[in-house]
């Protein structure tokens, strides 16, 4: 299987229930450090900004967002630095209920042809100051 | 499920559950004495199902008895355009279409989350309702013609969700009245209102 070592560095944002919240509309920006252990001829990196719900319902996402940050050949054991920028929309905020949760996350895509994208998820609260955020985050989430 | 549905559904059950009298019934138009020892416990075994059958009926057509003695309220909020924290009136009128002894009116502000799942080969849904702020209105008796009338100040909590519709998932807001009649079946009537992401000021 093919590896890639994934570290996001995101830029603002408030420290808020393990995680870091930011206000709607405004802007996510920041930079995602890509190390290959191979040369990967990739189609795509792709740094995508989604929601979807999870819970007892069956699940619904959405992509608020999405850039292609890099095309051609990663380079074996060297580092890769995409950034990325990205405006927050008004809705829907970040949410923990009795079934539905609703999670926002960065998402880095290494599109391979014929083989298992790696993926990293970074999960982010999207909640206005003063919002009650009961979101839980699993700071392992964070790593590739 | 849909009332009719429900009609639907509990007739076909109730036939469905029937199906041991028919035995017993063709014996007697027929003119025959039934063997009532053959008889009896299929008879009486069908007898819980048909409870069942016709407890959903009943669950269907409930409001629509409740209905016959109390009109549709007109409900009113004072903005269309509410944000977290924000505060509103609510106007609240129904009429009587004849003389109702109510015992007592609960009006509850509820944040509904509504999921659709599959469950095998079946889709189904689920409701979770917190309230998040509930009122009485006292009883009294109505004559026929006469209305409650009333208005009340509320409050959506700042630090809840807004309303959010996706195509399984779905967080709404409802005002519900509830209107306890006295020997009658309670009426219910549900008004949805629109909570915007946003934090009042």
């Amino acid at each position: 299987m093919t590896s890639v070592d994934f570290q996001w560095n995101v830029l603002g944002g408030e420290s808020a229930d393990g995680g870091t919240r930011f206000d709607p509309g405004s802007t996510l920006e920041g930079t995602v450090i890509l190390t290959p252990q191979t040369d990967l001829n990739c189609s795509g990196v792709k740094i995508r900004l989604e929601w979807h719900t999870e819970g007892r319902g069956d699940r619904d996402r959405k992509t608020a967002g999405e850039i292609v940050a890099f095309r051609g050949v990663l380079p074996g054991g060297q580092l890769v630095v995409l950034p990325f920028r990205f405006t927050l929309p008004s809705q829907p905020w970040s949410y923990s209920g009795f079934y539905i949760n609703i999670l926002w996350e960065l998402v880095a895509d290494v599109d391979l042809p014929l083989a298992i994208n790696p993926k990293s998820r970074y999960p982010i609260l999207l909640r206005p100051q003063g919002a009650y955020i009961s979101q839980a985050l699993n700071p392992e989430d964070r790593s590739g | 499920m849909g009332r009719g549905c429900l009609i639907l559904f509990g007739a076909v059950w109730i036939l469905f559950s029937c199906i041991f009298l028919f035995g017993p019934l063709g014996i007697l138009l027929a003119g025959s004495k039934p063997n009532w020892m053959t008889v009896l416990p299929s008879a009486l075994f069908s007898l819980p199902f048909i409870a069942v059958g016709l407890a959903i009926i009943a669950y269907a057509v409930l409001p629509w008895i409740s209905a016959m003695r109390v009109s549709k309220p007109a409900i009113t909020v004072s903005s269309a355009s509410l944000s977290l924290g924000d505060s509103f009136t609510i106007a609240y009128s129904q009429m009587f279409k004849s003389r109702t002894e109510v015992k007592g009116v609960k009006f509850s502000l509820l944040q509904r989350e509504t999921v659709v799942y599959q469950s095998g080969d079946s889709v189904a849904t689920a409701h979770h309702d917190e309230t998040a702020a509930e009122f009485e209105y006292p009883g009294q008796r109505y004559e026929a013609g006469d209305s409650l009338v009333f208005s009340r100040n509320m409050e959506i909590p700042r630090d809840w969700m807004h309303s959010f519709r996706s195509t399984h998932n779905s967080v709404t807001w409802l005002l519900q009245a509830k209107v306890n009649i006295a020997g009658w079946p309670d009426y219910r009537e549900d008004f949805e209102i629109q909570v915007l992401p946003s934090l009042a000021r």
